[in-house]
């Protein structure tokens, strides 16, 4: 039936291995995203409407850049080797993320999904909605694994720092998203 | 320590739980099935009631779609395989036996069979869809009696997409290429190996979908789904865009393994210039994928988008419908090299044990490889040049023939091999030799698509149907068959049988000869694509490539027998029955569970290639105690 | 050592003989293909035609030399069989002579197709649009799933059937009502996608007289998918004399 002995030796990916090929998948997201940027001139033209609130957006691109403090300090944290330090930090961020799914849905009530703006706006909004869900649950596994099974978490903390590479990567992608769709 | 003395260290410990088959095996398999079907009409029905349509409309489709996926999947094993464990709970349990195959696990080896095993229903289901085909174009109008025009275009839809992305998109990179990555780069698993099993599960929901659109209502775009037909031919375009979706994020969960494990997990000693030039022709592949899809899934995500949400990126007086072409074949060009670059890197992996020659020109080949897949990402144009600005024509033009440059690396590469060997030619060297010429003709075709004034008349005309059918069924799934035959011992310890072999592959050779050569004619005769009725001038040439093509069909019972057969019954194999000096060859076959033992890592001392009578053998075992 | 130089040479004389053979078989069934080409109805159509030509007498050779070298060496230096392990005498790696002669043959003959037959035919076809000083302008509106015809210079308003006269370059114009349709006649040797929201301009000069009933070549055929209705998606087309054309406006205009 089931036997683990064999775990730790069928998953022989070093820390280095595990963090480095998290890149890629990161590099795969980035240019999805990069994709839509670039759709947003040939959908929405270069002119922003008006009906879209300007000041929604630079607060929820300043709560993105904001939370990079906890970031690098859970960061700090995990090269010291002190695990349970960082379940606050990641508490942070999942907060930030529900404000942020609230600021998106918000947005969208204000612009119609039928115009060309308001289309590329919602499905690129839309995306990082995905994104938001799946860093709650990325958050949530993170937390519940450093308080119930601490060897564990300490064993596979590459789990930990491809969190937060991850969380760094969507704050970079949201800010070059407000740059396209808000500034220029 | 010599490499086949490591045959002789005690393994049965590691091969894993020996139990027999047992019925109860299968229930992670059936409560998948039960929880994936259970979710979806829940949801669908749930969410029809809630937006006032009825159950076959395209939104509840794709709620409906999205939940029984969710359900597929926890009913398969994942939930108590990852993610219990990932929020702290119990660990998870590891399935070292038969039962490894039918439910969510970590091992890449069971996952690739799962791949093989999937690749076959699936190729078999979409032939039948093209006997379908061949049997509607029996003459210039079967539409009273076979199919009507709109089954006709499902059907051929579903033919395209099916045979493409969940047969040729995983048959060498997925069935054959995951279960060698780990072994020929010397190690035991993948980087992300829970990833990888994920893969495979996605694969069977979206096959459904897609072989099932017919029932809420088909689509009748082809493979393409180019809006804005795509918007007004049937909700089964939702089915379409989700189960492309589901397959491509399979592959490229397994092109981020392929690519991670190939540049961080090298066993020691494998510098770049040794690693085995099928693993070089899988990173080709998974680059491609990685950097090129993300644009197709924008595409596809736009067009479900304005059938289901409102938008109206390409339909509508303000949509772009050309956009979308140029978001679908910024992958699916390149895409075509996923299918073959393994293909042609199986070539130069068999040649040379088979000829006893080291690869020639290697790094002629390698560059092949990877030159082929950077051009790659700039053709995409050349599918529609009937549609762009006149601007646009002479670069894409340019770039596409310049890829026949690298491609024909490869050619140099394996004939240089062959050239002075002594080539021995069993089924799976026949094969790869008929996929050379094979693929010849259909790259060689290829060059009249390329280039603007002739491709103006021959585009959208049945010379394209046959140059790609060349290069796909004639180079890639010719290769997919050679491999399965030459790494069966690896795989299952047991020989397929020759004779059966060889026989199939003469007469898949001359049938599918038969049955695609004439389209070429065809095309310069001005028949198009995609019709379910012709003129009658077309009736002859028509009539004979459907008579070749059931021949061609009933024949894939052979192997298909041959595979079987021999995986029960076949004559038992010794470890490296072809003398190959690939790593993977140098353990035990079958493969154990646990393929290098514990406590024993190989480091690479020379090339794999090198068969010179009396050469260093090119692994030897350390110990690595504690690992 | 010199024993097995000898052997390579010698087999290279064989495979020059098995091109020799090839190539003539090859050409010779080529050309019996295209002495049986069909029907080439416009100025387009040649420019197609011989560039599908070349590429096809260049196609043969290139099978015939690439693939006769694939067959011809795994006849001639196999194995007795499977269990015959010995390895054979020739290892090197590499051979510069081989490598640096298929280098310029690939790169070569890819310079020489983008110049002929690419931009030269390109540039061909262009020319025929750039110095046309008065097309005869033809509105073509497709739609699910027919075909419609008006030519606004001649009165003449949609109608179902495409008449047009010899000799003279017609500038298609080209528009759809609902989906992408694509509008060819394969006697004329071109095809245009037909995109909504978009125009697009096709340009054909006839050179043949004729009509679908004479030869199915002469018909306009939609070849992008629209729909069930798209194989059935022709329209017959007359190819004659600028006097019959005049007779033919004359009597079908308002």
């Amino acid at each position: 039936m089931a036997d683990n002995s064999y775990a730790k030796l069928m998953d022989p990916a070093s820390e280095r291995a595990k963090r480095g090929s998290f890149f890629f998948l990161v590099l795969f997201a980035a240019i999805i995203f990069a994709m839509w940027d670039l759709a947003r001139f040939l959908w929405g033209g270069t002119a922003v409407p008006s009906t879209l609130n300007m000041g929604v957006g630079v607060v929820l691109t300043a709560l993105m850049l904001v939370s990079l403090v906890p970031v690098m300090a859970a960061r700090k944290k995990l090269d010291r080797g002190d695990d349970a330090g960082i379940v606050s930090s990641l508490a942070a961020l999942l907060v930030i993320s529900v404000v942020m799914m609230g600021g998106i849905v918000y947005s969208w009530g204000s612009l119609s999904i039928g115009s060309g703006y308001g289309g590329i706006y919602d499905i690129t909004t839309g995306w990082f909605v995905l994104h938001f869900v799946a860093a709650i649950l990325a958050i949530l596994a993170s937390i519940m694994k450093i308080s119930r099974t601490p060897e564990r978490a300490k064993s596979e903390r590459w789990v930990s720092y491809n969190v937060l590479t991850y969380w760094g990567g969507v704050v970079i992608l949201w800010v070059a998203f407000f740059i396209v769709f808000y500034i220029a | 320590m010599a490499t086949n003395e490591i045959q002789a260290q005690p393994l049965d410990d590691m091969g894993g739980d020996k139990s027999a088959f047992a019925i109860s095996m299968l229930v992670p398999l059936l409560r998948a099935t039960f929880w994936g079907l259970t979710g979806y009409f829940a949801a669908a029905w749930i969410t029809a009631i809630l937006a006032g349509t009825v159950l076959v409309d395209p939104l509840p489709a794709t709620v409906g779609y999205v939940v029984g996926m969710v359900g597929w999947l926890m009913g398969s094993g994942l939930w108590e395989g990852w993610i219990r464990r990932a929020f702290g709970g119990k660990e998870a349990p590891s399935y070292t036996g038969i039962e490894r195959y039918f439910r969510f696990g970590p091992d890449s080896k069971s996952t690739a069979v799962r791949y093989v095993v999937f690749n076959i229903v699936a190729f078999f289901i979409a032939g039948m869809a093209a006997m379908a085909i061949r049997v509607e174009l029996l003459t210039p109008d079967s539409t009273s009696w076979w199919m009507s025009e709109i089954h006709y275009n499902q059907t051929f839809g579903i033919h395209g997409l099916l045979m493409l992305l969940s047969v040729v998109a995983s048959a060498i990179v997925g069935g054959v290429g995951y279960y060698l990555l780990p072994l020929m780069l010397g190690v035991r698993n993948v980087v992300f190996p829970k990833l990888l099993g994920l893969s495979w599960w996605l694969l069977p929901p979206a096959f459904l979908a897609v072989a099932m659109s017919p029932t809420i209502g088909g689509f009748q775009t082809g493979w393409w789904g180019y809006p804005p037909l795509a918007q007004n031919s049937g909700s089964g375009i939702v089915f379409y865009v989700l189960g492309a979706a589901s397959l491509l994020t399979a592959s490229v969960l397994g092109a981020i393994n392929i690519v991670g494990t190939m540049v961080y997990m090298r066993a020691k000693g494998m510098s770049l210039g040794r690693v085995p030039i099928f693993i070089w022709g899988l990173f080709a592949a998974g680059t491609i994928l990685v950097v090129e899809a993300p644009a197709t899934f924008t595409g596809a995500l736009m067009d479900l988008s304005d059938m289901i949400l409102g938008s109206h990126f390409y339909t509508g007086p303000t949509g772009h419908p050309l956009a979308y072409m140029d978001q679908f074949w910024f992958l699916f060009h390149p895409e075509v090299y996923v299918f073959i670059l393994p293909a042609f890197a199986i070539w130069l992996e068999i040649l040379p044990a088979a000829a006893r020659r080291p690869l020639f020109a290697r790094g002629w080949a390698i560059a092949g490889l990877v030159g082929v897949s950077m051009l790659g990402a700039m053709l995409g144009v050349h599918h529609y040049f009937t549609a762009v600005s006149d601007a646009r024509m002479p670069i894409f033009m340019t770039i596409t023939e310049t890829v026949s440059i690298p491609t024909g690396f490869i050619y140099l590469a394996a004939i240089g091999t062959i050239w002075g060997g002594r080539l021995r030619i069993n089924a799976a060297v026949l094969l790869v030799l008929m996929a050379m010429m094979n693929f010849l003709i259909g790259g060689l075709t290829g060059i009249f698509n390329a280039d603007v004034p002739a491709d103006l008349q021959l585009h959208n005309t049945y010379w394209v149907i046959a140059h790609f059918h060349y290069t796909m069924l004639g180079g890639v799934i010719f290769t997919w068959l050679a491999a399965l035959y030459w790494w069966f011992p690896k795989v299952t310890g047991r020989k397929i049988n020759e004779f059966w072999g060889k026989f199939h592959a003469w007469w898949f050779f001359v049938f599918f000869n038969c049955a695609f050569f004439p389209m070429f004619i065809a095309g310069l005769e001005g028949m198009n694509r995609r019709i379910a009725i012709y003129l009658p001038y077309l009736h002859g040439i028509n009539l004979f490539i459907s008579i070749s093509a059931f021949l061609l069909g009933a024949g894939f019972l052979i192997p298909l027998a041959n595979l079987f057969y021999s995986w029960r019954y076949g004559p038992k194999a010794e470890a490296n029955p072809w003398g190959s000096n690939g790593l993977e060859w140098q353990i035990k076959s079958p493969t154990p569970y646990v393929p290098f033992p514990a406590g024993t890592e190989p480091e690479v001392v020379g090339p794999n290639d090198n068969y010179a009578a009396g050469a260093k053998e090119p692994f030897v075992w350390v110990s690595t105690p504690g690992k | 050592m010199n024993a097995t130089k000898e052997n390579l040479w010698k087999a290279f004389r064989g495979l020059v003989v098995v091109w020799v053979i090839g190539l003539a078989i090859g050409e010779t069934l080529m050309a019996w293909g295209i002495s049986n080409w069909p029907l080439v109805g416009s100025i387009q159509a040649h420019i197609s035609a011989d560039a599908t030509t070349y590429l096809l007498w260049q196609a043969v050779a290139i099978y015939v030399l690439v693939g006769g070298a694939i067959v011809y060496s795994a006849v001639r230096f196999r194995a007795s069989s499977m269990s015959d392990t010995e390895a054979p005498a020739h290892q090197k790696r590499t051979w510069a002579p081989f490598v640096v002669t298929w280098l310029v043959l690939a790169i070569g003959i890819n310079l020489a197709n983008t110049i002929y037959p690419g931009m030269v035919g390109l540039e061909q076809m262009w020319a025929i649009q750039l110095d046309t000083k008065n097309p005869l302008v033809i509105d073509v509106t497709a739609q699910q799933w027919k075909w419609t015809f008006s030519y606004p210079k001649q009165g003449v308003t949609d109608v179902s059937q495409l008449v047009v006269p010899e000799g003279r370059t017609i500038d298609f114009v080209l528009r759809t009502k609902d989906v992408m349709h694509d509008f060819w006649v394969p006697a004329w040797g071109v095809k245009k996608d037909v995109i909504p929201n978009e125009v697009r301009h096709l340009f054909i000069t006839p050179t043949v007289l004729g009509s679908t009933a004479t030869n199915p070549m002469i018909r306009v055929q939609c070849s992008l998918i629209c729909g069930n209705g798209h194989p059935l998606m022709r329209a017959p087309v007359k190819v004659v004399t600028a006097a019959d054309f005049k007779t033919w406006v004359a009597s079908n205009s308002f």
